[in-house]
């Protein structure tokens, strides 16, 4: 194991160096040999040719890279974008939405605790204790309808999805008691007012029903309502608060007002603004259970196309729903 | 070499300054690359610089190695002609020698794939001379002594020729001519040392 190199490896280190003969032989012979002269013209020419050409523009090494992050975030911003206004959300977003389309929590009035104070006996509805009995007794009032998360089904949520714009638009709607022209609306407007600036340990003493939890709670969610959305809540406060006993939605349609405020579209919003007239309401009710009586089934539809024109949002009673299953839409 | 380092020492990207003394040594000149950094930029004198530095020791790879003289100006050729074409899109990542040699293998070996081996003698070389105890003198000439070495160093093998030019024209290290070759470093020195063998085997009347 000698350090002393082997002989050709010392040969190797000499050629590497230039000092073996062999490459000095070797450059002696070529040396003379050297590229014909004209090649050199067609290279040169072509050389010249491409250096008066302008270097395209090159993209810069990073350039692809941040165009496909920046590509990513913005798709990712849009699709936020649509789920948090075109309803691919999911039904738990709902709550938490309307609450952050109220404003800062510190703008929001302190809302009581859920569970609602047994209703006075004068109330002419009885507010419910909880969604499920007032889901039970198919009376919902508002703040409930608000406060209550959407069905676990896509369809409920384009309803919370559209009518937030409306509730933003309520929020930022200064107080304007001239344009309430709905009678029904305008009492749970003015409830909701004076709830909201009430005491909330003021609430037994308001002497109505709609001063109890629920509609404190309304209160509480439902700033004052610009005229489109009290368009939109006439019907509600009808099938709620005023409603007829015949009137009553069936159960498991409880919902149906406030979740087919998105899917309704603009006939829903067509709705009528003035007097949603419970009472004549009851009296084609009244009008087609007598018809279907008679057997005039043609004269208890022609009463439906009229009802249905100036309550689309009230529900029929069991008995007369087969009679809208063949009404045309 | 020195401005080749202090290329490397602005941080452009070079991988290792690897320092051969070489008969292709441009002392005091601009390096390879900053004459192909100027071409980009449009200094067509630049290219003519850089093409009369290489020119002839490229062509002699060329030709040592197919030992066709037509066809190695044609390859000759090509190699420029690829220069002057990928001049926009050149980068400054190895030396521009190993660059410049890589494209000039490349070539050869697509005329081997192509079968065009090298077979016969250069055109117009002189016979090759016998060896010398098949020869009636005992005193080789001078001019025959060179043909002695250039018709050696033609009948190594292609691997252990293009090794042997690789250091003897560009000037190249063992890494750098693994690179061109694609071969590690202890290979090229084994071909290297084979060659050597040969060669002073072939020419020992000579030396």
């Amino acid at each position: 194991m000698s350090s002393e190199p082997r002989p050709d490896d010392k040969e190797l280190e000499d050629f590497l160096a230039g000092r073996h003969p062999l490459g000095r032989a070797y450059r002696e012979a070529a040396q003379h040999q050297g590229a014909p002269p004209e090649l050199d013209a067609d290279i040169l020419a072509a050389a010249r040719a491409e250096a008066g050409r302008p270097l395209p523009r090159r993209r810069p090494r990073w350039m692809q890279p941040l165009a496909f992050a920046a590509t990513l975030t913005l798709g990712l911003v849009v699709l936020l974008q649509l789920r948090h206004q075109g309803g691919v959300g999911t039904p738990l977003e709902a709550p938490l939405r309307s609450q952050a389309l109220q404003g800062p929590a510190s703008e929001r009035p302190i809302a009581p605790p859920l569970p609602a104070p047994p209703a006075p006996k004068s109330s002419p509805v009885p507010a419910p204790a909880s969604r499920d009995e007032s889901e039970r007794s198919g009376a919902i009032p508002e703040a409930a309808v608000e406060q209550a998360a959407p069905p676990a089904t896509m369809r409920s949520e384009p309803s919370s999805a559209a009518s937030a714009p409306a509730r933003t638009r309520e929020s930022e709607a200064p107080e304007d008691s001239d344009a309430r022209d709905s009678s029904a609306a305008e009492a749970v407007d003015a409830n909701a007012n004076a709830n909201a600036n009430a005491n909330a340990n003021a609430n037994a003493g308001s002497g109505s029903g709609s001063g109890s939890g629920a509609a404190l709670k309304g209160s509480v969610m439902a700033p004052p309502a610009s005229p489109s959305s009290k368009a939109e809540r006439a019907p509600e406060a009808s099938s709620s608060s005023s409603q007829p006993a015949g009137v009553s939605p069936p159960a498991g349609q409880a919902e149906r007002p406030a979740a087919m405020e998105g899917s309704a579209g603009p006939a829903v919003r067509k709705a009528p603004v003035s007097n949603p007239a419970p009472p004549e309401a009851q009296a084609m009710i009244e009008a087609m259970r007598e018809h279907l009586e008679t057997q005039n089934q043609d004269a208890a539809l022609e009463v439906l196309r009229v009802f249905r024109r100036q309550y689309p949002h009230l529900s029929l009673p069991v008995d007369l729903q087969e009679l809208e299953a063949p009404y045309p839409e | 070499m020195r401005a080749y380092a202090a290329l490397h020492d602005q941080g452009v990207g070079l991988e290792a300054t690897i320092t051969v003394a070489t008969p292709v040594e441009h002392r005091d000149e601009i390096a390879d690359e900053q004459l192909m950094q100027r071409y980009q930029r449009g200094d067509a004198a630049a290219f003519e610089t850089l093409y009369r530095r290489h020119r002839d020791p490229v062509y002699r790879y060329l030709l040592r190695g197919i030992s066709d003289r037509e066809r190695a100006q044609e390859l000759f050729q090509e190699v420029w002609a690829s220069v002057v074409r990928v001049r926009a899109t050149w980068e400054l990542r190895a030396r521009f020698t190993t660059w410049l040699y890589r494209l000039a293998h490349n070539r050869l070996v697509d005329e081997y794939r192509a079968a065009r081996l090298p077979t016969d003698t250069l055109e117009d070389e002189p016979a090759v001379a016998a060896p010398e105890h098949l020869q009636p003198e005992s005193a080789v000439s001078g001019q025959q002594r060179l043909h002695r070495v250039l018709q050696a160093v033609q009948g190594l093998p292609p691997e252990q020729r293009q090794a042997f030019l690789l250091k003897e024209e560009g000037g190249m290290s063992l890494e750098q001519i693994g690179e061109v070759t694609g071969v590690g470093r202890e290979t090229v020195k084994s071909r290297l040392r084979y060659a050597l063998a040969k060669l002073r085997l072939e020419l020992s009347d000579v030396l």
